[in-house]
């Protein structure tokens, strides 16, 4: 079925060919032709010559159909945001995106809101605790030696590291907060609550961000996060679990808030720019 | 057999300049203060674990700044946040252990460091993913998920990222494990291809990937430069100090048995009524570390 040809290199013999393209070659032929054909242009480009022009896409096109994966559900939404394509790319491959940590979060908080029907109390304080946790965890590990096993090549790419980081969070907060915000809506309490948490998450967020310059992300997190248990704690075990967004505690978050910012902006442009990475 | 260099009257300039350039992790010291002039052409870095082969290269990589001395890269400072991004982009790092986020085929992680290099129009972008794919011999295997492929498969997906965008400086921190000796064949081409355009720097434990590939050696040991120097100056320094016996000699300072059933030595020199052979590199790198006992099996 081939013939060699002067260069010494095989190809498909124009009857295989034909007879494979009007599909009357056995199976046998037709696995052989199918196999070279892949590797061989020649043979493709007397292939195209055998089919009429409508039913002729570029080869290219068609390896481009197969190779490049399908843009994924969270990369369409980003697109759609407004994102650059190359940019939804970039964000839409943190872990948070990943199945498991969606299910992840929608289990603590189906466990949130079954305390809180079950146990009305206790409920409240466990949704203050977990709130802003959830976020905060899915930033921590968006990037980072830990949780990205590419780390390295990733740091050493001139992509701008802040501009990875800041799509990254992006993209835990496009999870997340919705998931939390919806939680709090469904608990027997005030509106307020299902979305006063923001404002501490998005401090204790900060906090992650400039920390990670100089600790792991997901170190600074636990701090933020055993700081936040033992306050929230503490306002429940005076009765009081709203006392965490008392004026002066909220003051406290957009002081911490802006603090984080000044701190990250000075480190960026300030006149010594210090360089550690570890 | 002595050539006259070619660099003595157009010395190009270095892509690497170290001077002085030292690293120290919790005052344990990595790297001591090292000079080091690095130019196009593949170099070999070989020393034992702990010697600071990796530190050298995650340096090189602007991964890693230096706690002291001065380094100039592609002739900018890693250490100023713009220069850094000029040499990042001129720059392809595979690093020691290069692993993949989940769920990623070949195309897709290669595609996604593309995006990192700044390849935004997806027409140029998808052509020079192609581009590495087929650099490296994994084209058929692009749609393949990473998590499924050899070990080996594994490995040229780093590699063929490193070579995204053609880069001045390829760092490869061992390129070659895990890659069967086809493979590594096909490894030497690519890299010496790329080694007659770009500075390739190779940290290696394969000596005989050096002795194949690279016109220059580097030894490291604790965190210093034992040697540097052509290739076949390195194995100059063994002749006369490898030779063969039936019995282990106790004159050598180390010795192994051979496939041939007959010793191995090496020694400060053979002794007169031995059958000296020819030295190869690793019976030079061994020598120059010199502190291998006989009892230990040389790597």
């Amino acid at each position: 079925m081939s013939n060699e040809t002067a260069s010494g290199s095989w190809h498909v013999g124009a009857e295989s060919l034909r007879s494979w393209v009007d599909g009357d070659a056995g199976s046998l032929v037709s696995v052989s032709v199918e196999q070279h054909v892949l590797k061989c242009a020649h043979c493709r480009d007397q292939v195209a010559a055998l089919v009429p022009e409508s039913i002729r896409p570029p080869w290219d096109d068609v390896l481009a159909a197969i190779e490049v994966p399908r843009p994924g559900l969270a990369h369409r939404l980003f697109v759609r945001l407004g994102l650059s394509e190359s940019d939804a790319k970039v964000a839409s491959t943190a872990p948070t995106l990943r199945v498991a940590w969606l299910l992840a979060t929608m289990g603590v908080l189906l466990f949130v809101v079954l305390t809180a029907v079950l146990a009305q109390e206790g409920g409240l304080g466990l949704f203050l605790m977990i709130a802003p946790l959830i976020p905060v965890t899915g930033v921590a590990v968006a990037y980072g030696p830990s949780s990205d096993p590419s780390y390295e090549t990733v740091v050493a790419a001139p992509f701008a590291m802040v501009r990875l980081i800041l799509l990254r969070t992006l993209s835990v907060l496009v999870t997340s907060v919705p998931l939390v915000v919806i939680t709090g809506l469904v608990l027997p309490t005030s509106p307020i609550v299902a979305v006063a948490w923001l404002l501490p998450a998005a401090g204790f967020i900060a906090v992650v961000l400039t920390a990670s310059n100089w600790v792991d992300p997901t170190h600074a997190a636990a701090a933020v996060g055993v700081a936040w248990v033992a306050l929230v704690s503490w306002a429940v075990r005076i009765d009081d679990p709203l006392a965490v967004f008392a004026p002066v505690a909220m003051g406290a978050y957009v002081v911490l808030l802006v603090v984080a910012i000044l701190a990250q902006l000075y480190r960026l442009f300030g006149s010594t720019p210090s360089w550690r990475l570890h | 057999m002595s050539i006259p260099t070619e660099r003595g009257t157009t010395m190009p300039a270095p892509t690497v300049q170290l001077q002085g350039a030292g690293k120290s992790y919790r005052g344990a010291t990595a790297l001591a203060g090292i000079d080091l002039n690095l130019y196009p052409g593949v170099v070999g870095l070989l020393g034992p674990n702990g010697a600071g082969k990796t530190t050298l290269l995650r340096m090189l990589a602007t991964v890693l700044g230096a706690d002291r001395g001065s380094v100039r890269i592609l002739g900018r400072d890693p250490a100023v946040g713009s220069q850094r991004t000029d040499i990042r982009r001129r720059l392809g790092y595979l690093p020691q252990e290069l692993g993949y986020p989940r769920g990623f085929t070949a195309y897709g992680f290669i595609d996604y460091m593309a995006v990192l290099k700044e390849w935004d129009e997806p027409g140029p972008r998808r052509a020079e993913v192609q581009r590495v794919l087929g650099q490296v011999g994994l084209s058929d295997r692009a749609t393949k998920r990473i998590r499924a492929l050899s070990g080996g498969q594994r490995r040229r997906v780093g590699l063929a990222q490193a070579l995204l965008g053609s880069p001045e400086l390829l760092v490869l921190d061992e390129p070659t494990n895990g890659l069967d000796p086809e493979q590594r064949v096909s490894l030497r081409q690519v890299l010496a291809e790329v080694g007659r355009a770009a500075t390739v720097v190779v940290a290696t434990h394969q000596t005989e990937d050096v002795e194949a590939l690279c016109e220059r050696v580097v030894v490291l040991d604790a965190g210093a430069v034992l040697f540097d120097g052509p290739v076949r100056e390195l194995v100059a320094t063994a002749v006369d100090r490898v030779w063969l016996s039936d019995e282990a000699d106790p004159r050598a300072r180390t010795a192994w048995r051979t496939g041939t059933g007959r010793y191995r030595n090496l020694g400060d020199s053979a002794p007169p009524d031995a059958q000296s052979v020819e030295p190869s590199l690793e019976d030079a790198y061994l020598l120059l570390r010199g502190a291998v006992s006989s009892t230990e099996v040389p790597a």
